[in-house]
Parts: C-alpha cells; structure tokens; sequence
C-alpha cells in the first residue's frame, strides 16, 4: 500500500509518459505524438525515505475544462472526483521546454486546486540543442513552485525529480475542502499572464522553428505533402516483404528441421503426430511470421518518434474535410494498424458521441498486426516474386492494397453513416505538431520488445493450446482401415468441416479451409496455423514434410486465394475487439449488429472476388 | 502406450488451459476514473 499518490500532469506530447517510465522502470508506450495516452497508468517509485509512492500517468491535457473523455480523467482525478482514488499528495507538472507557453499557463490553473506541485523542464537537451534558453530560477520564482531541468530519455534530472518526491511528501497538510469541485478560473487572465511570465524568463529563442517550417512546407503542402505520404507508406509495404525474405526463411528451415527430426526419432503414433502436424506445424507457421511483424512496427516507430505521424494526420485531415470527417477520426483508425483494442480506446477523444461510435465500428476493418500473417501466407503463396516497371514488387503492391482496403472502406461507411444518418459535422482537429527530432533508439527496442513478446507469447500460449485440440479434433475418432479419404475427412473436425463446406463453397471455400476457420474466431492469426494443421493431417505423404505454402499451392486456386484474403480484410473474427466494442459502446445489441454486418459484407466481397475472378481466369 | 499416454496428456492440459482462460478472463472492474461500469479498463492501457 502506498502512502503517497503523486499524478503526472501535462499537455499532450510533452513526454509524461517518458518520465513515468524513467520513475517507475515502467515499459509504457511512449510516441512523438499528441493523444498516445487516453487512460491513466500506474506505476510505483521505490522511495527511501517513504517506502512506494504511487505514480499515476493521465492523459494530456490542454485546460482544465475537459470536452473529451480523456480529459475528463485527468480532471476527475484532480479535483479528486473518484471513489477509491486518494487525492493527489503531488503534482509532477511535466513541460515540453521547447514550448513552454501551455504549460505556464497550467501551472498558474493547477496551483488553484492547493496541491503541492514541481514543474520538470522535460527535453531540456533538445531545447538547449535548438538554441532556446530559459531563466528557470525567476521561472520558479514567478510560479512559486520547484523547477527542474530534465530529459526523461537520457534520465537527466530524474535523480533530482526523485530527491525533491522525498523531501517534499508529507510536508503539506491535505485541504479537504477544495477536492470537490474544480477551480473557477478566469481564463483569459491566465494566459495574459502565461504570456508575461514567459517573455520574462525567455533568455533566447531557439532557431529550429525556422527548420521545422522549412521542412513542413514541403511535407505539409497539400499536394506534394500528400505524395510523400503515398509514397512513404508504399515504400513501408515494400519493406516488410523484401527485409523479411531471409529471416523468414530460416525459421521455416529450421521448423521443417525439426518436424523431420520428430518424424525420424519418435515412433509412428499420436505423439508424433501431434508434435509434427499439431505443434510445429501450427505454431511454427505462426511464429514464422515474426520478421515481418517486427520490420512492420520497426518502421511505423520510426515514423512516430521522429514526429512526423503527427503531420501525416494533418495531411490527411485537409482531404477528409471533403468527407465530411475530420483526421481525429483518423488518428484511432490508424492505431488499428497496431491492434484494434487500443484503437478502439483512443476514440475517447472525439467529443461527438455519434461520430465516435462510427468510429469505432470502422476500426474492425483497420488491418491489425494479426491479419499481416495471413495476408503474406496468401500473396507469397499466390503472387509472384516479380518486379513491376523496375521498381515495385507485385507481393508489396498487393499487400499495400489490402491494407489500404480495409481503410478505404471504413472512410466509405462513416461517410454513408455522415450522409444518410446526420451524424452531424465532427469537430475540427487540433493538433500540436511536435519538433522533428531523430528517434530514440531504446525507445523503438523497447516498443519491438513488445509487440514480439506478445506476439510470441499469443504463440505459445493460446494458439499451441488451439492447435492441440484442433489436432485432437481433426485426429479422432480413427476411421477403419479401409477408409479411401484422408483420414481427417472422418475427425470430429472433418465432419464439421464437411457440414459448413455447402455454405463457404460459394466463395471458394473448402471444408479444410472451414475447419480453420472456425479456431481462427479466437485470434486471427490462428488461421494460419489451423491451416497448417488441418494440411499437415490431410497429406498423405508424411515422410516428406512441406510448407504450409506449398500445400496451399497444391489444394487452392487463385480465386480461392484472393476470396480468402478478401474475407480476412472485412470478416469480424476477433472476439477480443468485439468484447471492447461492447464495453466501449455498452450495448450489447450494437456489437451484434456490427458482427453481423461485417460477416455478411465478408461473404459478399469475398463471393465477387471468387466470382469475378472466376470468371476472367476461367477457372 | 506411453507416447500415447502423453499425447493425451498435452490435449487433457490444453483443453483445461483454454477452458480456464475461457472462464476466468483477465478481471475487468469497473472504471474508477471515468465512472463507466465496465466499459473501460481500470489499469494500464492496452498496447
């Protein structure tokens, strides 16, 4: 139990997450743009004068009148408006010392609320580095309150932060009597006097604005602004398929090496069979994918960190006006890149409630980490290696297409809900573009380490428990020997497999393919192991094991291959994002009708594809 | 029989992981910032 609560507060990308990190060794998601943190986070300072103090991370704020759901938590904790939580002891207020102004003015708003409170000078390096200078002494002495200088990715001035924690705590008497209600400012007054205090302490202003807009006017001009973009993401898809060649292709040799190594020293029998076509078949061409995974959110962290994620949204925002959205829309629709959990949580910014809950039911459609495995199964399988015009790979180009499917289409529904619903216009974006800076090595590390240990984990933990039972269900009961079919055609899953066949033939389905399916309603990537299995169980020649790919270019046409990935873009097979969309929404009826609606355009996209395709390959 | 044995043994374990992971999910409490019962997670976020 901690004795003391001390809260990070700040405006939006002024690193308080950073410097949570560097108090409690916490590993939270840090980015270089507005809007990363939409919840409060935890955390514990080991302390030796006071034992653990407790440290609470809140969203950024920009005022204290809070208009989105974010930054209503930040209030709320404040002016000490939750049960169960302890009003706060201390106020670390966290400022960007590049740009200053917004967090003056805060600490002229927070110092009503009679809570302790220590400013921390946060990028102190890179304001010196940009030629700003500041006179913190009179910057304390006009604010009255402690300043420190710090850079909480060089865990400058953490000591000093963690010091001054333990001689102030338990100095100061708590008033009770101001905890309730949040303060009555007189806004303007404030940033008057915001303004004055800092052209007081401005020694020097720094130079890297005229840089920054240098570079700005070429990347934020509407039209050549918009084609780097285009290009950048293209040439971001174009990665994840050429640098994962190689790494990939070592770990299918070696889990080839050891289905080999299972068949040569196990006896024939249902451990071999479970070690080879369950476990390592499943797993592996899971795990197989990793490479890409890692390369993907390599290059997504290096756009971030070095700030111009920000000012892709911006780009895209002037473009989404003639829509009807606006890019705060945008900003959650691209986090679902990532996964469509915290996607889905970082609507919490957008004020209109009709516009968020369209939002959120777009999101599904956003590709997440989860579908790039069976996306790159697919297009390695089914689309050649080839260049096209000397520049482009095909394999890149239509993974690039997938992927900005599933976004193209979720712009065309909230355009229609706009349209025929009157949802009403969304607010505009605001959005503080953060200085361009060159991204932080540890942080990216520490941002893979993630994302591959969850990953790995989901690998070693759900889906080997999946890929068992699936072996177990696609292994028994045993059909007589004189049975002509594969084996599995008789399994509990077969006849599964073989009842649902008559509705996913249409689109190019067979009943392997439906058996694997059906597990992959519990990630989505636990497709492809399942496809793996379901294969491994269906080849007749066991003494020869082969690629997951070589048996999908064995068992399934072109129209099959590209009914499949169009089914994977729309289809709603993440009972994990439609437990969030039930939270977030709270009304059960709503998700159903989401699940559904998406099943049904699935089906229906993927039945073109199959059909179209069909028809022009005359298959 | 005993390779069996523990073939059955990896499917017995697997199928009570998933059954226990199916019944005891990570506890969602209610939210004690923003007051929403259940509708968002009352610790870290999710990354």
């Amino acid at each position: 139990m901690s004795s003391f609560t001390t809260v990070l507060v700040g405006k939006p990308n002024s690193g308080k997450t950073s410097i949570f990190n560097a108090l409690t060794g916490a590993r939270q998601k840090v980015a270089n743009y507005p809007g990363v943190t939409v919840e409060k986070k935890q955390g514990h300072l080991k302390s030796k004068k006071h034992g653990s103090i407790e440290v609470i991370d809140l969203p950024g704020i920009y005022n204290l009148t809070p208009q989105t759901e974010d930054e209503q938590i930040t209030c709320n904790v404040l002016a000490h408006r939750v049960p169960g939580i302890a009003r706060p002891d201390m106020i670390i207020l966290v400022a960007d010392a590049t740009s200053p102004t917004v967090s003056i003015r805060q600490a002229i708003e927070l110092k009503q609320f009679n809570i302790p409170m220590v400013m921390v000078m946060n990028m102190s390096d890179l304001s010196v580095s940009q030629g700003y200078n500041y006179d913190t002494k009179t910057l304390s002495t006009l604010l009255d309150l402690p300043v420190i200088e710090a850079s909480a990715i060089k865990t400058l001035g953490i000591a000093e932060l963690k010091a001054h924690l333990d001689e102030r705590l338990g100095t100061h008497t708590k008033e009770p009597d101001t905890a309730q209600k949040a303060p009555e400012t007189d806004y303007r007054e404030i940033c008057i006097k915001a303004r004055q205090i800092l052209d007081q302490v401005t020694i020097k202003r720094g130079t890297s604005s005229a840089t920054t807009r240098k570079i700005d006017a070429v990347l934020l001009h509407p039209f050549l602004g918009f084609v780097f973009l285009f290009a950048l993401l293209f040439v971001l898809f174009q990665s994840v398929f050429s640098l994962s060649e190689a790494p990939m292709g070592w770990i299918d040799s070696t889990f080839i090496a050891l289905q080999e190594l299972v068949v040569t020293h196990i006896p024939q029998g249902a451990l071999q069979s479970l070690l080879a076509d369950g476990i390592i078949a499943g797993v592996g061409s899971v795990i197989i994918f990793l490479p890409q995974i890692l390369i993907l959110f390599f290059l997504i962290f290096l756009l971030e960190d070095s700030g111009y994620m920000a000012r892709a949204v911006l780009i895209l925002d002037r473009y989404m006006h003639a829509i009807g959205l606006s890019g705060k829309s945008f900003i959650p629709i691209l986090s679902g890149f990532a996964c469509a959990i915290p996607a889905i949580m970082a609507t919490r910014t957008i004020r209109n409630r009709h516009s968020r809950l369209f939002t959120i039911f777009t999101i599904p459609l956003t590709s997440c980490s989860a579908r790039l495995p069976v996306y790159t199964l697919i297009i390695a399988a089914f689309v050649p290696n080839q260049e096209i015009l000397g520049l482009f790979n095909l394999q890149g180009l239509v993974l690039f297409g997938l992927y900005s499917l599933g976004i193209i289409t979720a712009l065309v529904i909230v355009f229609l809900g706009k349209m025929f619903l009157k949802l009403g216009q969304e607010e505009s974006l605001m959005i503080e573009l953060p200085s361009y800076k060159l991204p932080i090595f540890k942080n990216i590390i520490l941002g893979l380490y993630e994302r591959g240990r969850i990953f790995v984990v989901n690998a070693g933990t759900i889906i080997f428990a999946l890929m068992v039972i699936l072996w177990f269900l696609s292994s028994y009961p045993v059909p007589a020997e004189d049975y002509q079919e594969p084996p599995i055609k008789y399994s509990f899953a077969g006849r599964i497999g073989t009842t649902l066949e008559p509705v996913f033939e249409p689109i190019g389905f067979n009943w392997q393919t439906t058996i694997a399916l059906i597990p992959g309603f519990a990630a989505r990537e636990v497709v492809v192991g399942a496809l793996a299995t379901t294969y491994a169980l269906s080849d007749v020649d066991e003494d020869n094991p082969t690629s997951l790919i070589q048996k999908l270019q064995e068992h399934w046409t072109l129209p099959t291959a590209l009914s499949f990935l169009i089914w994977y873009v729309f289809a709603p097979q993440c009972f994990a994002t439609l437990g969030v969309i039930r939270r977030e929404v709270g009304s059960g009826r709503m998700t159903l009708a989401v699940f559904i609606c998406y099943l049904l355009l699935a089906y229906a996209a993927s039945l073109f594809t199959y059909w179209i395709t069909g028809t022009v390959l005359g298959v | 029989m005993m390779a069996d044995f523990i073939a059955y043994g990896i499917v017995a374990l697997s199928a009570c992981f998933l059954i226990w992971k199916w019944l005891f999910p990570k506890q969602k409490k209610s939210c004690a910032f923003c007051k929403t019962d259940g509708q968002c997670k009352s610790k870290n976020t999710q990354d």
